[in-house]
């Protein structure tokens, strides 16, 4: 009967990994309260590894899992996992990026509230990743979005970390109701917020040439909008150098890759699960953004004199190369690059494996700007002067995560750069595959501007000293995921193969 | 016309007036107020529909709880202190119109030719008719299907709270920032709120010197207060007032702090 009360029991187990992320959240929370501040470096720092480790775990246990729970509005399937697995690693990475830095530098900051803040961000952009309703899409978002305002705002003695985050708030804020304002629309015209049953509805009323229903395009540009804030693409990227240039530098480097992450998970959610009906019209959409997005973010980066900025505005050319991927998505079964995969799409499993990619280099890059900022240097070029003189082995970090950025094999960037555009031409796209090509390029430019400025300038001024460990670890740990897993794509290229689960339901309803 | 029909237009009439008022006045207050007539016409229009707990809610929440807090707050903060709301450059205003223009364009577009149309959902009148009415047939789903969502959105809730004391807590009691952060934000301003900063001086770490911080390594530049929280024994005096770290460059906060 339907408005019954629908009593049976969720599968909690689906959910454990999101669980486990909630159930640190919570611990931290009474950690902060009960712990005697002296202690808050070693084991609120210690409690959040094992946590974000121990959910890494448990969704090895979910690899090939493919189902439903909480009513439709969480799924767990491949596209979860692969997803989960990038904002937990990326959530591991920031505790070691960030511990010392948040509890030395800047008058130092309250670690324990930091911490909770952080699980609730990672555990939202999680929750989006396993959406299956676009109610759980959008409070995901919120529940990120939230976090990461303070996150930013966290040096609050700085008035650029202030207003950084104000900045990111405010737009931030605005993208959320255009957003919402977009689903409603769809919800308005397909009579659902199911991810799914949105799709069989579009399958069932569009189709042919006829022209496409104005409620139906003006709630697709609304999400684009929306989503396009979110993951910072032309034009829509205003806030991000102001915010990524002021927040703690830690921060700067979870901001880059687990709120995209979010946004471009609830892209592959929305648009491929949901709206995949209307393909042709999104994909040309983003194909535009995407263009406009990478030629934007190569060409300002070129003029910035400070490195945070600089990173600012390569992000948002990758967010340019991901949006490649996405565009490059076609709408038909058997796909992937692995062993087994058809003539069929391979602009999502692109997509997937470059996010990966560019969390591990480019958190690596930001941590190596936490490292010298530890060592007394600040952020523009000229602090980067003969770092190779006076640390050698944090400049041949750094030059590492520069040239991957680059995309130069056989580091993971060329491979991630590799794929998306194998996807690209694939789908007909070449015009984008060579822009690609063209603009990584350009990022040669001011990428390699950095290596030789700490290669061959003279450094000035005496280092001072500073014990980062966990620092040292996490960075080097990096530098191994960037070189090998460039070398050992394949079992990673497959591993995202399997985000095709996702769309069993919509897949064959659409009858393509 | 029907009475229905008519009683909504005037009510749609006033909202959209009262909108327009919010965006207008340059009052604060009166925006506030605006948007009270605002929140009001539209739980009207929510009773027309039938959602009579929308409705409620949407008084109780919104014009009750939230603009009355609104109101404290622009009561609280000095008028003076506001940023200048209509400071817009003539090109972001022509670009903004025009930006409205086509948005509003696209969704007359979109009422006007509305002809896909989805599965009928659960909600029909007889449905809710027969669990009783629209509140209790939104407490079902907002508590079965829903759950979860329901649930993160407490979380959403807690984040806030946490936020909120991070960010608003100072780190003694009775101390509070030394200098009135000014200036308003505009995506013109690329880096530093510049209107807060002294003119003529050097970029980089400017620290504002105050009553209570003469002590000579602080006048020199180095931020003392890092780790003091444990070093100041007994009950701190009111009134201290905190150092604020003025940089008009972010690039050069990386020589500060590690004094341990």
């Amino acid at each position: 009967m339907p408005l019954d009360l629908n009593l049976e029991t969720p599968d909690l187990w689906l959910a454990l990994p999101q669980f486990i992320v909630f159930g640190l959240a919570i611990a931290l929370l009474f950690g902060d309260a009960f712990v005697a501040r002296t202690r808050h470096f070693v084991w609120l720092t210690g409690l959040s590894l094992v946590g974000y480790l121990a959910a890494l775990v448990a969704l090895v246990g979910q690899a090939n899992e493919n189902a439903t729970t909480f009513y439709g509005l969480f799924r767990a399937d491949g596209l979860t996992v692969f997803l989960s697995v990038i904002i937990l690693s990326a959530a591991v990475l920031t505790v070691m990026v960030s511990a010392s830095y948040v509890e030395r530098l800047e008058g130092r900051m309250p670690i324990g509230e930091f911490y909770v803040l952080l699980a609730f961000s990672v555990l939202g952009a999680m929750l989006v990743a396993a959406a299956g309703d676009l109610v759980m899409v959008f409070v995901g978002i919120e529940l990120s979005s939230l976090a990461t305002y303070v996150l930013a705002a966290f040096a609050k003695r700085r008035l650029t970390s202030v207003e950084g985050a104000l900045k990111y708030f405010l737009l931030g804020i605005f993208a959320s109701a255009i957003l919402a304002y977009g689903m409603a629309w769809v919800y308005g015209v397909t009579g659902s917020t199911d991810l799914d049953a949105i799709a069989r509805s579009l399958a069932a009323s569009v189709g042919g040439d006829e022209f496409l229903d104005p409620a139906l395009l003006l709630g697709l540009l609304l999400l684009t909008v929306g989503l396009g804030f979110k993951m910072a693409a032309v034009p829509f990227h205003f806030w991000t150098p102001d915010a990524y240039d002021g927040a703690p530098t830690p921060v700067t480097a979870f901001m880059s890759v687990v709120p995209k992450a979010a946004a471009f998970a609830a892209t592959v959610r929305i648009f491929v699960q949901a709206l995949g009906p209307l393909r042709d019209e999104w994909v040309t959409l983003l194909s535009v953004l995407a263009l406009l997005t990478m030629a934007f973010g190569n060409i300002v980066a070129i003029s910035q004199r400070n490195v945070k900025r600089m990173l600012a505005y390569s992000s948002i050319a990758h967010t340019g190369y991901m949006l490649v991927g996405l565009a490059a998505y076609q709408a038909t079964g058997g796909t992937g690059f692995g062993a087994g995969a058809g003539d069929g799409d391979q602009g999502v499993s692109s997509l997937l494996y470059y996010i990966l990619a560019y969390n591990f280099m480019n958190i690596g890059a930001f941590a190596v700007v936490t490292w010298l900022q530890h060592r007394g240097r600040g952020l523009t070029l000229d602090d980067f002067g003969g770092l190779a003189t006076t640390h050698p082995l944090a400049a041949a970090a750094m030059a590492v995560f520069m040239v991957s950025l680059m995309g130069v094999p056989p580091l993971i960037g060329f491979y991630a750069k590799y794929y998306v555009i194998l996807a690209a031409i694939d789908a007909d796209l070449l015009w984008l595959a060579v822009a690609v090509v063209v603009l990584s390029a350009v990022s040669a430019f001011y990428y390699l501007r950095l290596v030789a400025v700490m290669y061959f300038n003279e450094p000035e001024g005496q280092p001072r000293q500073a014990d980062t460990r966990l620092l040292d670890v996490g960075i080097a740990g990096m530098v191994i995921a960037t070189i090998a897993l460039g070398l050992f794509s394949t079992p990673i290229i497959d591993l995202a193969d399997k985000w095709e689960s996702a769309l069993t339901v919509a897949g064959q309803v659409a009858g393509r | 016309m029907p009475w229905d029909v008519l009683i909504f237009y005037l009510i749609a009439a006033v909202c959209v007036l009262s909108a327009a008022g919010v965006v207008v006045a340059r009052n604060p207050v009166h925006s506030a107020i605006f948007l009270v007539l605002c929140f009001v016409n539209i739980a009207a229009t929510f009773v027309m529909m039938g959602a009579e707990f929308l409705a409620v809610v949407q008084v109780i929440v919104y014009t009750g709880a939230i603009l009355v807090l609104v109101l404290f707050v622009l009561m609280l903060v000095n008028p003076d202190d506001l940023p200048e709301f209509h400071a817009a450059r003539p090109v972001q205003r022509y670009v903004g119109l025009l930006l409205g223009a086509i948005l509003l364009l696209e969704v007359g577009a979109a009422i006007v030719t509305r002809s896909v149309s989805g599965e009928q959902g659960t909600a029909t009148p007889d449905n809710i008719a027969a669990v009783g009415g629209n509140t209790q047939a939104l407490g079902r789903v907002l508590y079965s299907d829903y759950l979860l969502a329901f649930e993160v959105v407490s979380l959403v809730l807690l984040v806030g709270v946490v936020g909120a004391i991070v960010l608003a807590l100072p780190e003694r009691l009775g101390e509070r920032p030394s200098v009135a952060r000014r200036g308003s934000i505009s995506l013109s301003h690329p880096r530093g709120v510049d209107a807060a900063l002294p003119e003529g001086r050097p970029a980089g770490e400017t620290l504002i010197p105050t009553r209570h911080s003469t002590s000579p390594t602080r006048a020199s530049g180095a931020v003392a207060t890092g780790n003091d929280r444990e070093v100041s024994a007994g009950p701190t005096p009111t009134g201290v007032v905190r150092d604020l770290v003025m940089t008009r460059d972010a690039d050069a906060f990386g020589h500060m702090g590690d004094k341990r």
